[in-house]
């Protein structure tokens, strides 16, 4: 009886933390959902702006306004979201922001190059930026 | 007691999981879900500046601090091997321990208790020394390691193959990011031996995404000319898409790698798409795939088994989610792999239930037992509606409330099924009884709650209570549950094969069910409504009520519905232009109260039948006939058969 008791005591209680555990992951997945939507969008991002540099170069001016115009839009509507895009260019590397793809000559732990965008989404990171990191001392270029 | 949890120690990924409710569950990294899913990279970094760096953003600076930085490290283990980072000596042990610090950090953030035991898995062919070395980590990280356990022997844990109780031979194969360990073993007598291994310490996943891009990258330069092996950028994204296009076709049969603007030649943009098959895919990493048969063979020879003899395959790894693998594995052995449980956490998974079992805890569980298959009643048109679905864990109850087909039918048949078909001649008849002496009323009016009560014993009750005098008929069905599992195989394997099938009569009885609740509001207007009418109108929905009424008998569901969709236009006409007559100015809201009105809601009456039992018992619904339509329980297949209970008279009636 005794070990009964103590049994549905223990059962309650992980249950108890159960719940507990099963709200915030919940929540926790509620974030995900939304990030894991945004974060397979980035790329399509990426290739609007490449797009928009190969416009710079265009001559059909009212086009490429139109495109600027959607891809402010597009910006506008990740802005809102919370979705903000990293300054890296020339800041210092930060493993838990910046994943470093290899190292060139430069200022020493500087971001030299970056190779990827990297976004945040409500204040955490979203994609890591992808960046070459400079190294004064190296000869060649590190990999 | 605390929680005993159990750790994958890997040489490229490691992973947690904990027992919860007797079933083991992964852990999260504090970093959040990475490529590696929940696992993390084992990479432990040292900085300059003295800060200590773990798993993925170790990783992520590795090459911009080479001298700070070590992985893989797993591999030196039980040697005298030192690393000297950035100055200072590191034992293997002392590497390790700093990944098991940094699992214990996360599993007490999540578990929001103190975590001070583990269970480690080791590789099979670990000897001695780099089993104490194991020891010796978690000891370092402040984890009393209350058992090491073999890799393989884990997954089979996690595959709960120690439940099966009978003699085998099994075989895992373990293909990782970079390694492959292939391991044979015996079970007999609740015992794991390790009869051989075999493996490759430089085959894996990342073998194969290399080979993938390099053969995009080539595919790029033969259609524009460019060659991007240099473009830095254009690289990544090429292995992004390489990796992207190999787990979809994981699935799916065809992938496309779309990467506009990849390049450009004298500022001409080029654009690279290139739809991968699977078959090509196939293609390309045969050779990797190939290399896996030499550890296979190896394993066979050593353990002096024929493939034949191999009871049961159990694969563990990323890699191998992908068909060809699994294929390969298959085609080698003869033998199908077992199914069921993610390949990157099956190790970690029966790590955490070996803890589980040690602790005590998995004795303790008191294992409740879950409703094989769906429990359920008949409704109007011989549908099956399910009141408790497949797999709920019991003891349960549930309750609904369902209404009369006819006019002033004062008795329901209850009729019990269990079974996943749509159709009620389907399923298994678990019983059946009648709850008579309902007051006549319209169709649709009466409230019986219907209710489902399993109990802990597997016992069902179930019992019909007319709400308005509180009449009530139950029933108990013995050992519902009681089937033996082939059976509920069996059962399983035709709905599945049936499905389409099913699904054809479903619609059809659906779509007559709509068809006669259209019917039941022409005539009620025709009724209400005679004086009001014109010929012209009476004529438009007696000719479409007539042709609902033709189609009816046929099996044509396109046609009945369609004829349905035209009474049921015709009668709102008639609905709307009566507002008109009566001057009413208020005609917009359409929540009027005649009976015209609720023509679209009688037709709504069976697509909702199982949310709208609860809706109609709310009340609130328009007039005469509107609410609580829908759920009558008479047969269809009985329906001209001659009348067996009450119901069906009274059906007959309306129905004419």
């Amino acid at each position: 009886m005794k070990a009964l008791e103590d049994r549905l005591l223990r059962l309650q209680a992980e249950f108890e933390n159960y719940k507990k555990r099963a709200a915030k992951e919940n929540e926790m997945l509620r974030e995900n959902a939304s990030a894991d939507v945004i974060l397979k969008l980035l790329p399509i991002v990426d290739e609007f702006e490449l797009a928009m540099v190969h416009m710079d170069r265009s001559p059909h001016r009212e086009f490429k306004q139109g495109m600027e115009l959607i891809y402010g839009k597009l910006l506008d509507f990740l802005k809102r979201e919370g979705v903000e895009p990293m300054k890296s260019a020339g800041e210092s590397f930060d493993p838990y922001k910046h994943d470093a793809l290899r190292t060139t000559e430069g200022n020493e732990g500087k971001i030299v190059e970056v190779i990827q965008k990297g976004y945040s989404y409500r204040g955490k990171v979203l994609r890591h930026a992808k960046v070459v990191v400079g190294k004064e001392t190296s000869k060649k270029e590190g990999y | 007691m605390g929680k005993i949890i159990g750790v994958d120690l890997g040489t490229s990924n490691s992973a947690a999981a904990f027992l919860e409710g007797g079933r083991p569950k992964i852990i999260p990294s504090t970093e959040g879900i990475t490529q590696y899913g929940k696992a993390f990279p084992s990479y432990v970094a040292f900085t300059r500046d003295g800060q200590r760096i773990v798993g993925e953003p170790a990783r992520r600076q590795a090459v911009t601090n080479p001298e700070g930085t070590v992985t893989a490290f797993k591999r030196k283990m039980g040697t005298d091997y030192k690393y000297d980072i950035l100055g200072k000596e590191y034992r293997p042990q002392e590497l390790s321990a700093v990944l098991l610090q940094k699992i214990r950090k996360d599993a007490e953030e999540f578990l929001g208790e103190k975590v001070d035991k583990a269970v480690i898995t080791v590789p099979a062919y670990f000897n001695d020394n780099q089993r104490q070395a194991t020891k010796d980590a978690g000891e370092i990280a402040g984890l009393e390691v209350v058992r090491l356990v073999n890799e393989p022997t884990a997954a089979c844990l996690a595959y709960g193959l120690d439940k099966v109780g009978k003699e085998m031979k099994i075989m895992v194969f373990d293909l990782g990011g970079g390694t492959l360990d292939v391991t044979i073993m015996d079970f007999g007598g609740g015992v794991f031996e390790v009869k051989s291994t075999s493996g490759d310490t430089q085959l894996g996943g990342t073998d194969m995404d290399r080979i993938i891009a390099e053969f995009l990258t080539d595919q790029f330069r033969k259609e524009s000319g460019v060659d991007i092996t240099k473009d830095r950028q254009a690289q990544q994204r090429i292995l992004e898409g390489a990796e992207k296009a190999k787990i979809e076709l994981s699935t799916t049969l065809e992938s496309e790698v779309n990467l506009p603007f990849l390049a450009s030649v004298a500022n001409q943009p080029k654009h690279f798409v290139y739809k991968l098959t699977r078959a090509k895919l196939e293609d390309l990493i045969r050779p990797v795939i190939d290399r896996c048969r030499g550890p296979m063979e190896q394993a066979l020879r050593d353990a002096k088994l024929a493939p034949a003899q191999i009871d049961k395959v159990i694969l563990v790894g990323g890699p191998t989610r992908m068909p060809m693998v699994q294929k390969f594995v298959e085609d080698t052995i003869g033998k199908k792999v077992e199914r069921g449980v993610d390949p990157m956490e099956c190790v970690a998974m029966g790590a955490a239930i070996q803890g589980g079992v040690l602790s005590g805890e998995v004795k303790d569980i008191l294992l409740l037992d879950v409703t094989p298959l769906s429990l359920g009643l008949e409704t109007l048109g011989g549908l099956m509606t399910r009141l408790i679905d497949r797999n709920t864990t019991i003891p349960t109850k549930k309750s609904q409330i369902f209404s009369t087909a006819a006019d002033m039918q004062t008795a329901v048949d209850i009729h019990i099924l269990q079974g996943e078909r749509p159709m009620a001649r389907d399923n298994i008849e678990l019983g059946k009884f009648t709850l008579m002496g309902i007051p006549p009323a319209m169709r649709g009016i009466p409230q019986v709650e219907v209710t489902f009560d399993i109990d802990a014993n597997g016992i069902l009750h179930v019992s019909a209570k007319d709400k308005a005098t509180s009449k009530e008929q139950s029933m108990r069905v013995v050992a519902p549950l009681k089937m033996r599992d082939e059976e509920i195989k069996k059962k399983m394997e035709e709905a599945e094969q049936h499905s389409a099938q099913d699904k054809a009569a479903f619609e059809l009885a659906t779509a007559k069910n709509e068809a006669e609740s259209m019917i039941y509001v022409a005539k009620k207007t025709v009724d209400d409504f005679k004086d009001k009418l014109s010929k012209d109108q009476f004529d438009r929905i007696s000719a479409a009520q007539k042709k609902v009424e033709d189609v009816m008998t046929g099996e044509d569901v396109g046609r009945i519905r369609s004829e349905t969709e035209n009474l049921k236009k015709a009668l709102e006409e008639v609905g709307a232009s009566m507002y008109g007559q009566q001057g009413g100015p208020n005609v917009g809201g359409g929540a009027g109260p005649g009976t015209g009105n609720s023509g679209p809601g009688m037709g709504e009456g069976p697509e909702q039948e199982t949310g709208g039992g609860r809706q109609g018992a709310g009340g609130g619904g328009p007039g005469a006939g509107g609410s609580g339509e829908g759920y009558e329980r008479v047969k269809k297949g009985k329906k001209k058969g001659g009348g067996d209970d009450v119901v069906e008279g009274e059906y007959e009636k309306v129905d004419k």
